[in-house]
């Protein structure tokens, strides 16, 4: 009764293409939602840089440059480890994930300008008000105390508005994001540095990183 | 099921032992290699693929050949049935069961043939005074193999119906069951529709569904290719010379309804089923009861795969060794498989999940907040050939109902799900007990 198998695996092909097809439509909308969020991310910091030129080749006085970065740049650098998850999340669930390593590298490359940028406000407009964290995690283990540190760090987010949380793969081979690597000899994960001169290594609970906000601040 | 069998011990050999720790080792290889080498996408994916291809054989067979009942012609002379009833302390059941068999409906001659297998509850004297049936005695508790062995010796009937002391055939079984025997002169054996009688608890109406969906849908779907395995005790005909000729039911075997039936198949006799009648059967209401049934029948079945390892992927016993065998009695090391990886991948994750908290907890708490904020569509991409295999196990599902003569109302919907999601991590486990309990030879007992 060959046939018999052979029906089975003519019905089997169709119900697995038809299955592929959903899987393609479900892979297609996770990656569509990851493309807009990383789109959105590109295009804010692509005007920023646009900005700082308009400043530089254009402008006169500092002051427009200024109220514009620390009204923009810090309302929407509130984007952090979030996205970060969702990526790494999505990644896992899909099976056709080939544009996933295109879609990090645009985010790593759109949250790393937009750290710059908020480190430029500083240094040309006298000060700013944000504390501004760099978070590295790791993405090619399992990384429970980076989840936990996430968490800390949105509790903290919570409590100080003024904070901004920007946070990277310390095991990527993306540039930028290695040359802040070994800017601050990161080695493993999880890390912070806090406005680019404290070193956290390993997991901070939320008491150890209020002291250290406190004491600069103070 | 009522039957004493203490005396009972595992009988495998030092050899066939040997075979099942293999055997056990290279499930248990294929789940640790396909858990450390491929991505749980993909092996879900595999596994999917293959289930699907399964089920898909099954339904090409229940269209082929099992959809429709099939016409039998009555045979121009009625033969002679002699109904055997091994019973051992079951005074709450046996008289009911020989009323049942007493109602019957049959155009020739049948006579009721009790074998008391030793009781101690005084059921003997009470048979003793019931009027209309044979009676024979063991002194000694022997097990049901051996009563019915027994019986075969003074059977007067050309056909012998077994009826486990705990069922209850409807009026016409002899009446449809028998004529099937004379579509051919291979066919030794005939089984009926095995339903649930009465179902009370929760644990009943799961094992109600559960019946109609094996003894029902698969059984027929089986049937249709002469691939059936197994004859269930509660009630299954046989030709008297071929269970003479083949040496009556294995004594020592924990499921000799099972054994008989490998032992037909081995020899070229074909085995029909008749859904036209039912016969219904007790079943465990508490979970310890069924947790021993299911022991027993596992236990029996890797003893059986065992004594009957060469019929498996044998492609000269057809169908039955290529395909049936493996994806039935075989089926538990798939399933143990696929229960084994999913508990790993499941630990894993629940590693995952509770490792943040160690280190602190409101952190912890704030990370499962956000992984489940984003987390509306973790709906693994693969998961959806899951979906697809569920459908088709619905499919099979809604025609077990149609078989069965039942309209699906809501109260089955909680034992279905139950029967969908619980019971074959139950089974699973129970699977693994039995296969633990064979290799390791523990004795058995009720």
């Amino acid at each position: 009764m060959a046939s018999l198998y052979l029906k089975a695996a003519l019905l089997t092909a169709a119900i697995a293409l038809l299955g592929f097809f959903f899987i393609s439509q479900l892979d297609a909308m996770r990656t569509n939602e990851i493309k807009s969020a990383v789109d959105e991310l590109v295009l804010q910091t692509e005007s920023e840089r646009q900005m700082f030129l308009y400043w530089q080749v254009l402008g006169n006085s500092s002051d427009e440059l200024c109220s514009y970065f620390s009204d923009t740049t810090g309302k929407r650098a509130e984007r952090t480890y979030d996205l970060s998850q969702k990526i790494s999340y999505y990644e896992k669930s899909n099976i056709m994930s080939q544009e996933y390593e295109m879609l990090k590298n645009q985010y790593y490359v759109s949250n790393a300008g937009l750290y710059l940028n908020l480190m430029a406000a500083e240094k040309y407009c006298e000060g700013s008000p944000y504390t501004k964290v760099l978070f590295f995690y790791r993405v090619n283990e399992d990384c429970p105390e980076c989840m936990t540190q996430g968490g800390v760090l949105d509790n903290l987010r919570a409590a100080y508005p003024n904070l901004r949380v920007f946070a990277f793969p310390y095991d990527t081979n993306q540039e930028l994001v290695k040359m802040l690597v070994k800017r601050h000899s990161i080695t493993s994960a999880p890390a912070l540095v806090i406005d680019d001169r404290e070193v956290l290594r390993g997991f901070a609970d939320f008491g150890t990183i209020e002291a250290r906000l406190k004491a600069r601040s103070s | 099921m009522a039957e004493q069998a203490k005396f009972r011990r595992s009988t495998l050999v030092i050899p066939q032992k040997r075979q099942l720790a293999i055997l056990g080792m290279v499930v248990l290889g294929i789940i640790v290699f396909s858990f450390l080498t491929f991505s749980h996408q993909l092996t879900f994916i595999i596994f999917g693929i293959l289930s699907i291809f399964i089920s898909c054989s099954y339904l090409v067979m229940w269209h082929d050949g099992a959809k429709e009942e099939p016409y039998v012609k009555e045979p121009d002379k009625w033969p002679h049935v002699t109904i055997i009833i091994p019973s051992f302390n079951t005074k709450a059941t046996v008289f009911d069961c020989i009323n049942s068999c007493k109602e019957l409906e049959y155009q020739g001659k049948y006579d009721i043939l009790v074998v008391d297998d030793g009781s101690t509850d005084g059921s003997f004297e009470m048979l003793q005074k019931v009027g209309g049936i044979g009676l024979l005695r063991n002194k000694k508790n022997m097990g049901k193999a051996s009563a019915v062995n027994f019986a075969l010796q003074h059977a007067k009937g050309e056909i012998v119906a077994c009826i486990d002391s705990d069922s209850y055939p409807r009026k016409d079984a002899l009446r449809k069951a028998v004529k099937h025997f004379y579509e051919n002169d291979k066919i030794a054996s005939v089984v009926v529709f095995v339903c649930v009688k009465n179902p009370r608890t929760l644990l009943q109406r799961i094992q109600e569904i559960e019946y109609w969906i094996s003894f029902g849908f698969f059984f027929r779907t089986i049937a249709s290719i002469d691939g059936l395995y197994v004859t269930p005790g509660p009630t299954a005909f046989y030709r008297k010379d071929v269970l003479l000729k083949l040496g009556g039911f294995d004594t020592q075997n924990l499921t000799e309804d099972m054994e008989i039936a490998l032992r037909m198949q081995k020899h070229g006799y074909k085995i029909r089923a008749c859904h036209e009648t039912v016969v219904l059967t007790e079943v465990p209401s508490s979970l310890r009861a069924l947790y021993r049934q299911r022991l027993r029948w596992y236990r029996g079945g890797v003893m059986n795969i065992l004594k009957y390892i060469e019929l498996f992927f044998n492609p000269k016993y057809g169908d039955f060794g290529l395909f049936i065998l493996p994806t039935t009695l075989g089926s538990g090391f798939f399933a143990a498989l696929f229960m084994a990886w999913t508990l790993l991948l499941l630990s894993k994750n629940f590693y995952n999940w509770v490792a943040p908290f160690v280190y602190s907890v409101d952190g912890g708490t704030a990370a499962a907040v956000s992984s489940l904020s984003s987390g509306a569509l973790l709906f693994q991409s693969a998961w959806i050939l899951g979906v697809f295999s569920l459908a088709i196990w619905f499919y099979f599902l809604t025609k077990s109902f149609e078989i069965s003569h039942i309209t699906p109302k809501p109260r089955h919907i909680l034992p279905l799900i139950f029967l969908l999601f619980v019971y074959p991590f139950f089974i699973g486990v129970i699977f693994l007990f039995g296969y633990a309990y064979e290799l390791f030879g523990a004795k058995y007992s009720w």
